[in-house]
């Protein structure tokens, strides 16, 4: 069983400050946020989580190799 | 001198919620500061009286049902503030869901309590006033006093 870890890197959706801790967080940057933060953020539509789907690369799909067309077989 | 004025005071809040009611479950909570607070106002339990007057003898009177109270800060809005924003959330949040709050005070005494904010109505005043939003956070548990360290 895998522990949940304690820092989240989350991508901001727009501009805001957190006066508590005195960090500014700018739109469409990635930050480390600790869990309690980014559930907070999170609540309040400021940050997403980074899905890692966009960096990797599409598995190509399976299927037939292409067949020839008709007649070129022969020619 | 135990004394103390309100300034320095914070209000925080957190969309969390505490494994227990008391104050080691709240302190494990990250709360987000709410800034530009101007006045956070009044807020504590108060008792429903509830009175018998026998044809014998005074008025009797019995505490009856606890009510915690409400916040009613006042605040300057700010819409990049991201505590702001979490109780805006939860001013338009229609569910039941409670949020954690968090008072400190100056000598970092602290008051802990969940609540939902039964809307936060925005007033703009003269043009040398601030634009100010004055929610009502109705408090649902009781308040746990932490002393200061």
């Amino acid at each position: 069983m895998s522990a949940t870890p304690s820092t989240v890197r989350a991508t901001v959706k727009r501009d805001f400050a957190d006066a508590g801790t005195d960090r500014k967080f700018a739109e469409g940057e990635k930050y480390e946020l600790s869990r309690g933060e980014y559930e907070n953020y999170r609540a309040a539509g400021l940050v997403e989580p980074i899905t890692d789907t966009a960096s990797v690369p599409a598995k190509p799909k399976r299927g037939r190799p292409p067949r020839a067309a008709k007649g070129e077989a022969n020619s | 001198m135990g004394s103390q004025t309100a300034a320095g005071s914070a209000l925080a809040i957190s969309a969390a919620t505490p494994a227990t009611l008391d104050a080691t479950g709240f302190a494990a909570l990250t709360f987000t500061e709410i800034n530009q607070v101007e006045k956070l106002g009044s807020f504590g339990a108060s008792f429903a009286k509830v009175e018998f007057q026998p044809l014998k003898g005074a008025k009797q009177k019995y505490k009856g049902s606890a009510d915690y109270g409400a916040l009613q800060p006042s605040i300057a809005i700010d819409s990049l503030d991201a505590g702001q924003t979490i109780l805006q959330t939860a001013s338009d949040d229609e569910t039941q869901k409670l949020y954690s709050f968090r008072v400190t005070y100056q000598d970092g005494a602290k008051r802990y309590f969940q609540g939902r904010s039964f809307g936060s109505p925005e007033t703009a005043d003269g043009a040398d006033s601030m634009l100010m939003a004055t929610p009502t956070i109705e408090i649902c548990t009781k308040v746990i006093k932490v002393p200061a360290a």
